[in-house]
């Protein structure tokens, strides 16, 4: 939960923005999205094309993320624990 | 081909500049918008302490200001770059009730602004604009060796 009086006491450009500590993941299809914008501006060949590609890489990349999240939850949370301790 | 070190140049000076020299308007425009996106979210997120020539004392195994390894990627950007961490230096509220007195590595005293970014804020931050640098680079690279005929098909 964000505090609203921190939230309100923000100016921004001029100090961090509030509640990137507990909402960071968040940011990562922002990231994403402005990259893909970049990258797919010079990749297609037709711009007409261009949104589409922009939404099927943010699509693609936060996938792979998910999937080496699970992988991680996999390993840390049911594979490690079965191994024999000491 | 030769390589356009015009258009290159120019991609450097501005995101989408090497574009729109060479008449891919509708790129240098998405281009543009995606890296402003990234800048100025960077910018949002971490403060104007993102973009910064120096690594402040407090995070430095040495206890004093070093060079920021970070401002390398985020120097892609260009004058951009330069001229955000200039202004982000003087940005940053130093007043009296702006600093905190913090521990500094050795075990002395410093002060920083409480307005300081840290933790995740500070990663995002830097990161955004780290990676719209690195971006712009390509970019650049990209209006220096884009073929004639490519440029008649794409349009804009």
């Amino acid at each position: 939960m964000i505090d609203a009086t921190v939230t309100l006491g923000w100016t921004p450009f001029l100090h961090p923005m509030p509640g990137v500590q507990s909402h960071w993941l968040w940011l990562l299809p922002v990231l994403i999205f402005g990259l893909a914008m970049m990258y797919k501006a010079i990749r297609v060949e037709t711009l007409d094309r261009w949104p589409r590609e922009v939404a099927m890489m943010v699509g693609q990349v936060l996938l792979a993320f998910f999937g080496f999240a699970v992988g991680l939850y996999v390993v840390v949370q049911m594979l490690v624990p079965l191994l024999p301790a000491g | 081909m030769p390589f356009r070190w015009t258009a290159f140049l120019l991609g450097l000076v501005f995101p989408g500049l090497g574009h729109w020299s060479i008449d891919e308007r509708g790129r240098a425009v998405r281009i543009t918008a995606g890296f402003l996106l990234l800048w100025i979210g960077g910018l949002l997120i971490g403060g104007p302490m993102s973009v910064a020539f120096r690594s402040p004392g407090y995070s430095t195994a040495t206890g004093s200001e070093e060079r920021r390894l970070w401002f390398l990627p985020q120097s892609g950007a260009g004058p951009i770059a330069f001229a955000t961490a200039v202004i982000g230096e003087r940005l940053v509220p130093t007043g009296e009730d702006d600093l905190l007195e913090i521990t500094m590595p050795g075990e002395s005293t410093g002060v920083i602004s409480r307005h300081t970014p840290i933790g995740h804020a500070a990663d995002f931050g830097t990161l955004f604009c780290a990676l719209a640098g690195l971006m712009n680079i390509a970019v650049a690279l990209d209006a220096g060796r884009r073929p004639e005929p490519e440029r008649r098909r794409a349009g804009s």
